[in-house]
């Protein structure tokens, strides 16, 4: 399961984090989001974004 | 006296607004070209506090305050009651920014129900609105959990 979350403070700031996405995919589900929004998000890439980099150089 | 101020609030999903501003008690004026504050620009706002909240100190031009592109005006309340205008930022770049007269009672009282200085409870909402939308434009599922701290937790999901 895709996971998208926005954690809004009290002054409308937000966060963004995903989950179950691998490389750069969360970069994409995101930036309609950020768009939207208006405000470039403070975005916390985690272990699974580079997932698919790590395959790539594996498979050389 | 006036005191117009600006929020840092960008506004491009007019939608949004509307659910957002309801849920404060706020009705959305679409189109409105005018909205109530003290009348004349007096440029009395001084100090620390006028340097950093004035609209004219950010490059409004204080010939247009009073006009606007849309307006949110309280629920229920009087004629003559402070409103806020929402208008296109001397900066450019899309949508609209809330302009508001913040002096007195009737500064007051539109902070009262956005939050406080700096809109914070309509920034909230509004920032919710945006993201629940697009998360369901996406083919999300949204959920909307409240913090016991205020903040607002919002999880779209899809298998």
């Amino acid at each position: 399961m895709k996971e998208i979350t926005v954690d809004i403070d009290a002054n409308g700031n937000t966060k963004v984090t995903t989950k179950g996405f691998e490389g750069a995919e969360c970069l994409q589900a995101t930036a309609a989001l950020e768009a939207a929004l208006g405000v470039k998000t403070s975005l916390q890439p985690t272990p699974e974004m580079h997932k698919k980099a790590q395959h790539q150089i594996k498979a050389r | 006296m006036s005191h117009v101020a600006d929020v840092d609030l960008r506004i491009t999903d007019l939608d949004a607004l509307r659910r957002a501003a309801d849920e404060l008690g706020l009705e959305f004026v679409e189109g409105a070209t005018t909205y109530n504050w003290y009348g004349a620009f007096l440029n009395d706002w001084r100090g620390a506090e006028g340097q950093a909240r004035a609209a004219v100190f950010k490059g409004f031009d204080p010939s247009t305050f009073g006009q606007c592109e849309h307006k949110l005006r309280i629920k229920g309340a009087g004629p003559g009651t402070y409103e806020i205008g929402l208008v296109k930022s001397p900066q450019g770049g899309p949508g609209w920014v809330p302009i508001y007269d913040a002096y007195g009672h009737g500064g007051r009282a539109v902070e009262n129900v956005t939050g406080g200085v700096g809109m914070p409870a309509l920034k909230q909402g509004y920032a919710r609105e945006v993201t629940v939308a697009q998360l369901k434009k996406q083919g999300y599922i949204p959920q909307v959990i409240k913090q016991p701290d205020g903040q607002l937790k919002v999880i779209g999901r899809k298998l």
